[in-house]
């Protein structure tokens, strides 16, 4: 299936009426101005291109030069660029970048802060039915990576802490900090003890 | 054509001496210039600018390039280069009619592109620039007004680099006998209505619908794009070839 422009069109003010709201990763996506990046999306088919600018991005299903970099996933895999901050991660597993990685890692940093409603955006091109199917999906897979992810925070923090010994527990950092300040103290009980006794003793010459 | 005498040239399908020519084109673009761009999205119901994103795509233009975009009349293409190239690359906005660049600078400005446009104003036939200077020169709905087509077509391959690629988006003949049909009715009773109603000049725009029927079709300017030393020339029917995009390559 090759999208096509009367398709296209309307996803690309989709996505910059996102941007509109997002100085700063309009700002980002300015750094990658003029680039050329290809997105193949699985199972679809599709094939999307996409030159960033300063003002937005341009959306083409079809642009006659080399891409600089090519990030091929399916529609569940791009659907996981919109799990916040550790989308960094999932992006890299989930999509395959060829070609400047960099500038694809980047690219779906940018895309990930953004709040994409990507059911939304691609029934533009696809239809609604088929979109909607995919969407439940996403939406499905996105709660439950949402929840494992909590459970490996705890599950992380808890081998590092008890198991490995790499870290600290809350426990151990405050008794520590009793300690410091206990010797803090001691230490100067200690000085002015000394101090006490240096004015005691008798000056040569006194006696 | 079999009746044009050699020294007169087609203005839609009225004969007019050759050195009029110009100054006709010029009365009709200084008449239509403040609602050219209303005016063009009614008379093609808004598909002027899909087929500007066509253009656009096959021009492939990338970051620092330069850029010239003659005729480029209200921006379209110029602002979506402008983008594109960004502050390493140069678009240059050019057109022959200074009502219809003033119209350009003002958009351009209005859309707070700036800092890699500049604006010439200058005739197709004679351009002011030095030769291999562009890597991409555009002509988006402007061949069919220049007097001596074959004089532009040679300009634009003389300012491109070796590798650049000339494209030229302008009207073409329909390849069906029914859309052909269609289209006649409109734009011989449509289109000048439309025109009168929102520009108030009917003859500008019944002398836009001629000046379509006169230009060469699809194959006649592929050879005169190869005539002006294009390599690799080829066409891109749109909308049943009522428009089409050709692209050569200077080699």
């Amino acid at each position: 299936m090759s999208a096509e422009d009367a398709l296209v069109a309307p996803l690309e003010a989709a996505l910059n009426r996102l941007l509109a709201l997002d100085p700063e990763a309009r700002r980002d996506l300015a750094d990658l101005q003029g680039r050329v990046i290809r997105f193949d999306i699985l199972g679809l088919g599709l094939q999307l291109w996409l030159v960033p600018g300063a003002q937005g991005v341009q959306v083409y299903p079809r642009y006659d030069a080399e891409p600089d970099c090519v990030l091929r996933g399916t529609p569940l895999g791009f659907a996981r660029l919109g799990l916040g901050e550790r989308a960094d991660e999932l992006f890299k597993g989930a999509v395959e970048i060829e070609g400047d990685t960099a500038l694809g890692e980047r690219l779906g940093a940018i895309l990930a802060r953004l709040d994409i409603d990507w059911e939304e955006l691609l029934s533009k091109v696809t239809g609604d039915p088929i979109a909607h199917t995919l969407g439940q999906g996403a939406r499905a897979m996105r709660r439950q990576l949402a929840r494992d992810g909590d459970v490996l925070v705890r599950d992380l923090s808890e081998y590092l802490q008890e198991e490995a010994r790499l870290l600290p527990t809350r426990y151990e950092v405050d008794e520590f900090a009793d300690a410091v300040d206990r010797l803090r103290d001691d230490a100067e009980r200690l000085a002015a003890r000394v101090e006490r006794l240096q004015r005691l003793r008798p000056k040569p010459g006194d006696a | 054509m079999a009746n044009e005498r050699p020294d007169t040239t087609h203005f839609g399908f009225q004969q007019v001496p050759v050195e009029e020519k110009a100054e006709r084109v010029r009365q009709v673009f200084d008449s239509v210039a403040d609602r050219y761009d209303l005016m063009n999205d009614l008379m093609s119901l808004g598909i002027h600018r899909l087929w500007k994103r066509q253009a656009i795509a096959l021009a492939g233009v990338r970051r620092g390039q330069r850029v010239l975009d003659l005729a480029a009349g209200t921006g379209d293409l110029a602002g979506r280069f402008a983008e594109i190239v960004g502050p390493s690359g140069l678009v240059v906005f050019s057109d022959i009619n200074g009502a219809m660049l003033e119209q350009g600078r003002i958009r351009m400005a209005d859309a707070g592109r700036a800092g890699n446009i500049e604006y010439v104003q200058a005739d197709a036939q004679a351009l002011p620039f030095a030769g291999a200077c562009c890597d991409c020169v555009t002509m988006a709905f402007g061949l069919r007004n220049v007097t001596h087509k074959e004089r532009a077509l040679v300009e634009m391959q003389r300012v491109l680099r070796p590798g650049g690629r000339a494209l030229i988006l302008e009207f073409s003949h329909p390849l069906s006998r029914p859309l052909n049909t269609l289209y006649d009715l409109y734009s011989f009773n449509v289109l000048p209505t439309l025109g009168r109603l929102v520009t108030g000049d009917a003859d500008s725009y019944r002398y836009l619908a001629e000046s379509i029927r006169m230009h060469p079709d699809q194959e006649t300017l592929k050879a005169m794009m190869e005539a002006a030393g294009f390599e690799r020339c080829e066409y891109f029917n749109l909308t049943g070839g009522i428009v089409a995009i050709h692209r050569g390559w200077k080699v």
